[in-house]
């Protein structure tokens, strides 16, 4: 037995101390993929539909600003700076949670000149956002660029937060989905789910629900899949884990190797999609009409494909596939996955 | 005479349905919008509240998700296999059917009208995404290609159910929306006052009519249309799918053609074409609300709103509620469009 550290109460406790404004839909459904489930022949497959937040084609971090945006009002800034890649769902999401909270909200966004407007970056400027689309070059220096323009609109009389230089963006992930992993534990038991194995992006979401699920005693397993971030996971997610243990104040908080990371589904980069990645989107898509995108859980679909044709994922257990959204980016990608045939 | 929610409901679930939306659907008020609004005009904005029917879960969500459970419902029971239709390259509903079709394990060929040359992108593209076999074919072409597809499933066997030819079909919107009804009964329960339903010429808002009537509810729709045509016309069609509706679910009452509002100011040059003012509140509200909307359906429905209540055409003491029908991939098929219109505003 697993030990219990806190009851679901305890730990929603935990949550409810931090400010929070409503914003996404939830919770979000968890659903059986039964076509997909059959097709394979492995074991069963569930989709939790993280898709279906509501905020701007969905996605898992409309759970994060119900706590980020709370805080930064609070402490009285009136303009956000955020530095991400031109392709980014973090860039869409935040631009339209700051424009429910009525933040300014500018937008550096790298390797973006140039680019065709769609995707995210179209949703990025529907929404008003104040674009920044820097080159290669600038790209090198993207913190220098948001400093100077930081500065510049201080000195103007904003005052400006910096996304990038402060802790608590790094965490709020964690704690939204802290609170996706109580969800999940009534979901999975109104379904009378057992020996769950959850597959995800190898990222914070995962993370939150190690976290829910350590606490609770849960002993549910995790798959998490490396997809194409510029940052390796142990400086991106493990050197927060007694970060978000303090800020949580919880009994225990995620390890390494609670999660099974596999890495051998990167492919070449984003904007090249493997075979297996355009299959599995074609695959879910016409199975169970769920829709993935080709850089996040597109790539965690091919995973839990294969790991299921190879006879690597234990039958008996039930998978649960966290579907994190991207939708936008389904579109960025049109021409190749118009093109493919099997 | 009124009929209670829980006969209606039972009623409903006598109906043929295979399940495949998440509902009910969310409720939100729209306060930064409105104040927004309010900033433009002297006239005195109601509240809005938006109904968000984008968020029915079913390959990128939208109303129709609520129709195709009535429909399959009815598709499986009759035993056909295949579904065949025709739809115009931007199509909601060819997407729809296609996911309804991969849920249900059967096969679709669906007819795409217009824009032979464009690429795959939007609904369509979801349609391959979602193991439909799409045929292009020019609009004069299209029922010899529906007819040519019919008769090659015939001749392997097959069953095919031509959505356009059935009657029932015609009917199903009208039905989910009935069932939205009562959610939104529910929802508004709390709001005092009248309520005007805001939404598209189409089966959804005539539902939503149709349950008001037959609940005694004080509720006024407005219908937008989206393209020019005769607003006479979908008035006729509405009492005409009220009554079959009235008369499957034992209904008392039927729509009266003038139960509702229709505006045919606001469909801007054709169908797939917006006018600027379109482009200018599908902005306006996303960056209060972070809400999207498209410009073939809902951009057109908000710009008829907001046109409306800057000429000061609001009742005062009406409280709005926008149905948000989904639409959201064919917002990438506007990509220039958009870029366009974003930059001249700069």
């Amino acid at each position: 037995m697993t030990k219990v550290y806190l009851t679901q109460e305890q730990l929603q406790k935990k949550i409810d101390k931090f400010p929070r404004t409503r914003i996404a839909h939830i919770p979000t459904p968890l659903e059986y993929m039964q076509n997909l489930t059959e097709y394979l022949g492995g074991c069963s497959i569930w989709v939790k539909r993280e898709d279906m937040t509501g905020l701007a084609y969905g996605g898992n971090k409309a759970r994060h600003y119900e706590f980020e945006m709370p805080a930064i009002k609070e402490a009285g800034y009136d303009t956000i700076i955020n530095i991400m890649d031109y392709h980014s769902n973090n860039a869409r999401m935040t631009a339209a949670a700051a424009n429910k909270v009525g933040l300014r909200y500018v937008l550096i966004l790298k390797n973006a000149s140039n680019r065709k407007v769609q995707g995210n970056l179209l949703i990025d400027m529907i929404l008003g956002a104040d674009l920044h689309l820097l080159d290669e070059f600038q790209s090198a220096n993207d913190h220098e660029y948001a400093i100077e323009l930081k500065d510049r609109l201080e000195s103007e009389g904003n005052k400006v937060y910096l996304i990038q230089d402060h802790l608590y963006p790094k965490l709020v992930g964690m704690i939204g989905f802290v609170e996706a992993g109580i969800e999940l534990k009534s979901q999975i038991e109104k379904e009378n789910l057992e020996n769950i194995h959850i597959y995800g992006v190898a990222g914070r979401s995962l993370c939150g629900l190690i976290i829910a699920a350590k606490n609770m005693g849960l002993d549910w397993k995790f798959t998490g899949i490396t997809v194409n971030y510029d940052m390796p996971l142990s400086e991106y997610i493990f050197q927060h884990k007694n970060d978000i243990k303090e800020i949580l104040e919880v009994p225990i908080t995620f390890k390494e190797n609670d999660m099974r990371v596999l890495d051998e589904y990167v492919g070449e980069g984003y904007g090249i999609i493997t075979p297996e990645v355009a299959e599995a989107i074609h695959l879910a898509g016409r199975t169970d009409a769920i829709i993935c995108d080709p850089n996040y859980t597109g790539t965690v679909m091919a995973a839990i494909i294969d790991q299921i044709r190879q006879g690597k994922q234990n039958t008996s257990e039930t998978l649960i596939f966290l579907h994190t959204g991207g939708l936008p980016a389904v579109f960025t990608f049109a021409d190749q996955l118009a093109n493919f045939s099997d | 005479m009124i009929i209670s929610r829980e006969a209606l409901i039972s009623s409903i679930d006598s109906l043929p349905r295979y399940r495949m939306s998440h509902l009910c659907t969310p409720l939100e008020r729209a306060e930064n919008m409105r104040t927004a609004i309010q900033d433009m005009t002297p006239y005195f904005v109601p509240p809005i509240y938006i109904k968000r029917e984008d968020q029915t879960g079913l390959a990128f969500g939208g109303n129709k998700a609520r129709h195709m459970e009535f429909l399959f419902g009815h598709i499986l029971k009759n035993g056909y296999d295949t579904v065949i239709n025709s739809n115009d390259f931007h199509s909601n509903q060819a997407r729809f059917i296609a996911a309804a079709c991969a849920k249900t394990k059967l096969k679709y060929y669906t007819v795409a009208e217009d824009k032979i040359g464009e690429p795959l992108t939007g609904n369509l593209l979801l349609c391959k995404l979602l193991g439909a076999e799409i045929h292009r074919s020019p609009t004069d072409y299209t029922d010899k290609v529906i007819s040519r597809i019919s008769n090659n499933v015939k001749s392997s066997g097959g069953t095919p159910f031509i959505v356009s030819n059935d009657e029932y079909a015609d009917l199903c919107g009208m039905i989910g929306f009935l069932e939205a009804g009562v959610e939104l009964e529910s929802q508004l329960e709390p709001i005092t006052g009248r309520i005007r339903m805001w939404g598209l010429a189409g089966r959804s808002i005539a539902g939503l009519q149709l349950y008001a009537k037959n609940r005694g509810l004080n509720w006024k729709s407005t219908a937008v249309m989206y393209s020019p045509g005769d607003s006479n016309n979908y008035r006729r069609l509405s009492v005409k799918r009220s009554e079959q509706v009235a008369e499957l679910l034992g209904l008392n009452e039927a729509l009266f053609s003038n139960d509702f509002d229709v505006l045919s100011g606001y469909s801007g040059p054709a169908y797939g074409m917006a006018t600027d003012d379109v482009y200018k509140v599908i902005y306006l509200i996303a960056k209060t609300e972070g809400v999207i909307l498209d410009p073939n359906y809902t951009g057109k429905s908000l710009s008829a709103l907001i046109g409306e209540a800057c000429s000061g055409n609001l009742e005062k003491y009406e409280t709005i509620c926008f149905i948000h029908s989904g639409g959201l991939p064919q917002v990438f098929f506007y990509g220039d469009e958009f870029s366009k219109y974003l930059i001249d505003r700069n």
